[in-house]
């Protein structure tokens, strides 16, 4: 029982941590940054090639986030700007980061090929026995990553004038201008962050998952579930909804056999969008059409 | 205007890029006519190790009888197509790659030799199984089937036959995916656990291109299993037994396929690779065809040559004999294919009347980071 909880509480931090990053891209401009799953992928891939090219794996994790971090921000400057903030729709901003998507994971296999890859862990040994659960120690990195990331984002976006700015621009772009605050610096610091918060968890779950450039997609989906499941538009739901996504796959599949983890995560974005749009976190909006 | 421009620019380079997108002529073509032979496998999925080593073995099959001045005059040439292991993939590329082929080389997963089967069937044109170990292949009746691999039949058998009469394991646990490989392998394993009057302790089962095994592994340790039957492919395999040794399932005598010999495994699983049992078509490092072979195998690869490349190298060496004796007429290339006394990198190779070739089969172990000979 313990177990089931503990080992999707990690699996779902790993969710929440991408989930965050998309629902805060989507929060501050209204950005659905389909390319989030090719980010996690580049974060476990830099890891990988870090370790490959002898820099040690205490180094190699953060610095493979950072350059993904670095990475989002040229997306954001080259492909992204224009479409976000040039008024194109929100329909061409989803098909542009689909494009990039496809782009890094065909140069991806290009360089590294498409077979998975080991990446050496960052905390090896055996996995940590809590009360009769066994939990992988990678997994319990991530979980204290996680909460920390949760607390750093919260004092920036509540207590910085950077983060009341990026709160600002999801409300309302045009008019955020008017208040002094430069919009073109929001958008490349959101996407910064967003992709330190993918880059990091995929170098953090490589050990455990391998890396391997396939992995974007169904990433992207499982943070698009997670999104979903807390409220688009709420950065705290995403981390939570990630948080119950994992759990509910793990008991899930603890009762409906393994082949259910996938199924459950769909019908989870089925159901909450027909009985909740808003989500668990969201408030109930009305857009004029 | 320029937005018309733009449009059409864009559909002309999509429509350029989309017809040599999935395929790859390669192979040496000098004269006016050369003999073309497809080759159809997965090159970037999960069968992608065994498809590519495939691919390499097929390779400089051909390459030497291109030097050796072709058959009769005429060069061969190898085609090359992805089905990426999506078995639809496969059946359009083998209705389009029959026609103007004299033979095709099939290196796919089960999954997708099993749907292309047929459409290759219709074709008639003969074609050699290399990778695909699902007993079907060799039981559906086909005519013009040739496989070079090991049935899966036989391999359940020898790794189960080692886990339960020799190790004496009672408490086995099943994993395998839910293609006709893994499927196929389940069927074969509960067969055999039955005849021993043993039960699986658990039956778990995911997706191919699964990452995440935590819900197989907490159900793997809930049923505290002696042995763990694992039927799939080596990317699963290296991240279970990895994962299972990361919960502390150390001491489970973790069995599989064929599949599973291979240095990519030993690379991805790590130390949780030691003492893995696996069905191993054998192939004797004193062979001379072996030696000669992986000579080249390693300058273009860097890596040695394993038995599907070996097999693969023996089925392109023997439609290369067959077209020199029967000519490109289907109906005479595939009788004189079936008909074939061989020997060469993986030893003698003659098929029986449903396609299978028979080999011993004998078992590996890992043991200090090397597959080796157990038995």
């Amino acid at each position: 029982m313990l177990q089931y909880l503990l080992s999707g509480l990690g699996i779902g931090c790993v969710y929440g941590l991408v989930a965050l990053g998309f629902a805060l891209t989507y929060q501050a401009a209204r950005f659905f940054n389909f390319a989030h799953g090719a980010f996690f992928m580049l974060g476990a891939m830099g890891a990988y090639a870090l370790v490959r090219a002898g820099v040690p794996v205490g180094l190699a994790v953060p610095g493979a986030a950072l350059v993904v971090g670095a990475f989002a921000v040229v997306c954001e400057r080259l492909v992204f700007r224009r479409f976000v903030l040039g008024g194109q729709g929100e329909i061409n901003t989803i098909v542009v980061a689909i494009g990039l998507a496809s782009i890094i994971r065909g140069v991806s296999v290009a360089v590294w090929g498409p077979q998975p890859q080991s990446v050496p862990s960052l905390v090896p040994g055996d996995a940590i026995s809590l009360g009769g659960a066994v939990v992988r120690r990678e997994l319990l990195v991530i979980m204290v990553i996680t909460a920390i990331v949760a607390a750093a984002l919260f004092w920036l976006l509540q207590r910085t004038r950077a983060g009341v700015a990026m709160r600002a621009t999801a409300d309302d772009l045009p008019l955020v201008g008017a208040f002094g605050i430069d919009v073109r610096v929001v958008l490349p610091t959101v996407l910064f962050i967003s992709g330190l918060l993918a880059g990091i968890a995929g170098a953090l779950v490589a050990p455990v998952f391998k890396a391997q450039p396939v992995m974007d997609v169904p990433m992207l989906i499982k943070g698009l579930a997670a999104a979903i499941l807390g409220g688009l538009g709420n950065p705290w739901g995403a981390l939570v909804g990630g948080l119950c996504l994992g759990v509910i796959e793990s008991f899930g599949s603890r009762y409906g056999g393994s082949s259910w983890a996938d199924v459950i995560t769909y019908a989870v974005i089925l159901v909450m969008l027909v009985m909740r749009p808003e989500g668990l976190l969201g408030k109930r909006t009305l857009e004029k059409a | 205007m320029r937005r018309i421009l733009v449009m059409a620019w864009c559909m002309a380079a999509v429509l350029l890029v989309g017809a040599c997108g999935s395929d790859e002529g390669s192979g040496g073509s000098g004269s006016s006519d050369p003999i073309q032979i497809g080759f159809i496998g997965d090159l970037t999925g999960p069968v992608a190790p065994y498809s590519k080593a495939s691919l390499e073995g097929a390779r400089i099959a051909v390459d030497e009888a291109n030097q050796a001045g072709g058959v009769d005059g005429r060069k061969l040439e190898l085609k090359v197509y992805d089905d990426k292991n999506n078995p639809i993939q496969t059946v359009n590329i083998a209705k389009r790659a029959a026609p103007g082929a004299a033979a095709l080389i099939v290196a796919s997963g089960s999954a997708n030799v099993l749907a292309a089967g047929p459409a290759i069937e219709r074709a008639q044109r003969p074609f050699i199984v290399t990778v695909s170990s699902n007993p079907a292949v060799t039981e559906s009746g086909w005519k013009w089937v040739n496989r070079v691999h090991l049935s899966d039949a036989d391999q359940v058998q020898a790794v189960l036959a080692y886990g339960i009469e020799e190790k004496g394991l009672k408490r086995i646990a099943l994993i395998h995916d839910t293609s006709d490989l893994g499927r196929g392998g389940q069927k074969l394993i509960l067969d055999k656990l039955t005849d021993a009057g043993l039960k699986p302790v658990t039956d778990q089962s995911y997706a191919p291109e699964t990452n995440d095994f935590s819900a197989q592994i907490n159900a793997l340790r809930d049923a505290s299993p002696d042995g763990v039957a694992f039927w799939g492919t080596l990317d699963a395999g290296a991240r279970i037994v990895d994962q299972m040794h990361a919960v502390g399932m150390k001491n489970v005598q973790f069995m599989g396929g064929g599949g599973l010999v291979s240095n990519e495994f030993i690379e991805l699983a790590g130390d949780a690779a030691q003492g893995t049992v696996a069905a191993w078509a054998y192939v004797d490092p004193d062979n001379p065809t072996l030696k000669e072979m992986s000579a080249k195998y390693k300058s273009a690869t860097q890596r040695d040559p394993d038995v599907f490349a070996a097999q693969s190298y023996d089925g392109a060496r023997i439609l290369v004999e067959a077209l020199k004796q029967a000519g490109t007429d289907p109906e005479a290339l595939q009788k004189a294919i079936r008909a074939t006394q061989y020997s060469g990198a993986v030893g003698d190779i003659t098929f029986d009347d449903k396609g299978q070739n028979q080999r011993t089969i004998h078992l590996g172990q890992v043991k200090d980071g090397e597959w080796e000979l157990l038995k």
